[in-house]
């Protein structure tokens, strides 16, 4: 039974790799089934793990009653002991007026409402299983459920589960977890990787005298001797090991010392050591501008949670995954605003520093300074340090307005006396983001597709202001300030993309959703690009989080252009006859966008 | 010996129930005797979108930053922070996490939106997953900047956004 239970957990493991891997997109790549019928699922999500599928589902399959509003995101679905009623958004839910909370709160995809699956089947008392190998999922009704769903649609009986469950054939997977190898991967927290082919359960524990720890591996099979590995870094002597007695592996890490430690597992089967970091001396001082400054020495810099407390007020550093060498300590200061450090092991795998203090203090900086980490603490509270540093910050000049000489405009032009502000994105020391094959840079194709396009605006009767016209540096402050200042009918910053990899590829026009009128500017513009220049299309975003257009005052838009971490791509970017064929693409947007909406 | 693997054939059969029953669409702080399952979302290999690989063990908010700063174990996904970026320290007010990062993280970036898109919420998302977390408020050796790449506003702490976990 236990040899089973481990296969069927690996099984089970791999399926629920296979279904995270494959339904973070929205096709998902497995099958559906609800009893013995099969869903024809149009799309599914995974929230924070939970799976969702569309509440269409419950109404066509399981005989419920669903309704939606999609003007207030409220839904209801009727099933025959239970009424849920939810919001979109919101994971809770009142089930027969009493709330519950679901895994995941119901969302919006497609114009479909989707709602987490798991939520409903354990209310409803049904059970969900798999098929990992075919990677199915089926839904395996109670009688109660198969009969109503049948009386719900006349369509015959509903049977109970997919015939042929439930004995998955698990023949072709190992019979056994064997172990590979044992391979020393280094690093600060000296990493060990132990090649588990399986899923196997361990067992592990530190030994004094010698310092050790051990692994222990039940039911796991050796694939030959495991040769002892000489290490001798700042933690690990040597690691061996050998069979423990008949049904176990054992291995052995002689260290330096006692260490806290953590294993984790990898999802094909394989398990991951580290040891902790390692803390020695702790000091204090202030440096040549009085700047309070913590010391310590370790292997590595260990990341650290940070509490502020109250009477008496204290700050407290937790380093994480780090061991404490030679034991607890309190160093006296008497500083102005730090009494005593108190320095201590928390937990196993917490070392922990108090800086006791007769006023606030934060950290803001490590820096390794001499083979030692310094941590810069700033005398005052959060707040205090922000505000210093908005105050360090160069004065926010008047942002620079060129304004256009006044000029003869012929009435009939379709951008007659329009007021457009071009935004060539980055510029000067801001370089934006580098291609990948030429090394060009965003900067330098944004600014004559900007400089072209204005040309044309100006052609077209409109009235054209740059945030810059020149390789020159413009803060993110000055942008849209500009076309505040000019009060601007439209502002259009253009830009080009950059992705990881070469296949990304296209246009995309980003939009604040917050006004209508910014995703008609978006939507047409994105539109007459791709139509003329003829790329690919990746549409327009709606965004709430970019600086440039969410404080511009009129309807705006970002336009990336393309990408220049695609090769052809950079090479067309790079090329002055696509740069005015990409103007000329905006231009036509412009227009359409004043003709249809203005 | 012969009760120990007693014990452990029981574990894993439990192990196996809770996994059929719960599989992997629970939330991640389904504890089944020390193993949890927990996400971390890093680039797709495709294209701009985030994927979430799987952990196994705890997810405390020290692990979520830990597996960020070392990227995906998958060859075919890329990582969120750029090279060379620490994890300094962070800290919890609420559901507010604020963690301070070294300089790398704007200096190293390879900028264009979306590639800082997927650096933010890789980085939003993968901390959000804890269900008592909602903001993260992103610093740069302690100091709030505008922008790590020119577009994407983190000055303020920002929410978690599923719309970027979708496929194309
Ligand atoms: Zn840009």
């Amino acid at each position: 039974m236990g040899k089973k239970g481990l296969i069927f957990f690996f099984a089970v493991s791999v399926l629920a790799i296979a279904l995270f891997s494959a339904s973070s997109g929205c096709e998902a790549s497995f099958r559906f089934y609800i009893g013995d019928r099969e869903v024809d699922l149009a799309a599914s999500l995974v929230v924070n793990g939970n799976i969702l599928i569309p509440i269409s589902v419950f109404e066509q399959y399981m005989g419920a009653e669903a309704e939606v509003s999609l003007d207030s995101g409220e839904l209801k679905l009727v099933f025959p002991m239970y009424t849920i009623t939810g919001q979109i958004g919101t994971s809770k839910v009142l089930v027969n007026g009493e709330e519950q909370i679901m895994g995941a709160a119901p969302q919006l995809r497609h114009g479909e409402i989707m709602v987490p699956l798991r939520f409903i089947v354990d209310l409803l008392g049904l059970r969900l299983n798999t098929d990992t190998r075919q990677a199915i999922l089926y839904v395996i009704l109670t009688e109660e459920m198969a009969d109503w769903i049948a009386s719900r649609d006349q369509s015959g009986s509903v049977g109970l589960q997919l015939p042929g469950f439930p004995e998955p054939d698990f023949s072709e997977l190992p019979d056994t977890p064997v172990l590979k190898e044992i391979v020393f991967m280094g690093g600060p927290r000296s990493r060990v990787f132990i090649d588990v082919q399986g899923f196997t359960a361990f067992h592990s524990f530190l030994l004094t005298n010698p310092d050790r720890m051990v692994i222990d591996l039940p039911g796991v099979e050796l694939d030959g001797p495991i040769p002892t590995q000489e290490i001798n870094d700042s933690i690990v002597k040597r690691i061996r090991g050998d069979r423990f007695d008949e049904q176990t592996i054992r291995i052995v890490f002689e260290l330096n010392r006692a260490t806290d430690y953590q294993i984790n597992r990898w999802p094909d089967g394989g398990l991951e050591v580290e040891f902790n970091y390692q803390m020695g001396s702790v000091g204090y001082y202030r440096d040549e501008e009085q700047t309070p400054r913590i010391w310590f020495e370790a292997n590595e810099q260990p990341m650290f949670r940070v509490q502020l407390l109250p009477s008496p007020m204290r700050l407290v550093l937790d380093f994480q995954y780090t061991t404490l060498l030679d034991g607890a300590r309190e160093i006296p200061v008497g500083d102005s605003t730090l009494r005593a450090i108190r320095v201590s092991q928390n937990s196993p795998s917490v070392t922990r520093i108090v800086l006791d203090l007769e006023g606030p203090m934060i950290p803001v900086q490590v820096e390794e300074i001499n083979g030692r980490y310094e941590i810069i603490l700033f005398e005052g509270t959060e707040e205090e340090y922000q505000a210093l540093l908005a105050q360090k910050a160069p004065e926010p000049e008047e942002p620079e307005v060129v304004l256009p000489v006044e000029r003869e405009i012929d009435d009939s032009l379709p951008l007659a006396h329009r007021m457009i502000v071009v935004d060539p994105g980055h510029g000067g020391s801001d370089p934006g983001t580098i291609g990948s094959v030429l090394g060009v840079f965003e900067k330098d194709v944004v600014l004559p597709i900007s400089l072209e396009l204005g040309r044309l605006l100006e052609e077209n009767g409109a009235v054209v202001v740059f945030t810059r016209s020149d390789d020159r540096y413009v803060s993110h402050f000055d942008r849209a300030p500009i076309a505040n200042a000019v009060n601007a009918e439209v502002l259009i910053s253009i830009h080009a993309n950059s992705y990881e990899g070469t296949a990304a590829k296209g246009v995309e026009t980003l939009y604040n959703p917050l006004y209508l009128e910014n995703f008609r500017f978006a939507e047409v513009i994105q539109r007459e690009l791709v139509n003329y220049i003829g790329a690919v299309n990746r549409g327009v975003r709606p965004r709430t989080d970019l600086h440039v257009l969410n404080n511009a005052n009129m309807p705006a838009a970002l336009v990336e252009v393309g990408f220049v971490s695609h090769p052809e791509e950079e090479a067309m970017l790079n090329d002055p006859d696509y740069q005015k064929r990409i103007a000329e693409g905006l231009l036509m947007g412009i227009i359409n966008f004043f003709r249809d909406y203005r | 010996m012969n009760r120990y693997k007693e014990w452990t054939a029981v574990i894993l059969l439990i192990l196996s129930v809770c996994f059929l029953l719960r599989l992997a669409f629970v939330r991640p702080e389904l504890p089944v005797f020390g193993t949890q399952l927990w996400v971390v979302y890093f680039g797709s290999g495709e294209d701009s979108f985030l994927v979430p690989e799987l952990r196994f063990g705890t997810p405390s908010v020290a692990a979520r930053l830990q597996a960020l700063e070392r990227g995906p174990r998958l060859p075919n996904l890329n990582p969120v922070l750029p090279p060379g970026t620490k994890v300094i320290s962070y800290q919890i007010e609420g559901n507010l996490i604020v963690v301070n990062f070294s300089r790398q993280l704007t200096e190293n970036h390879p900028g264009g939106s979306a590639s800082e898109l997927i650096t933010v919420y890789g980085l939003v998302n993968t901390l959000t997953e804890d269900p008592s977390l909602d903001y993260v408020q992103i610093l740069v050796e302690g100091s709030r900047v505008t922008t790590i790449a020119g577009h994407v506003d983190v000055s303020q702490p920002l929410r978690r956004d599923e719309s970027l976990i979708e496929a194309r």
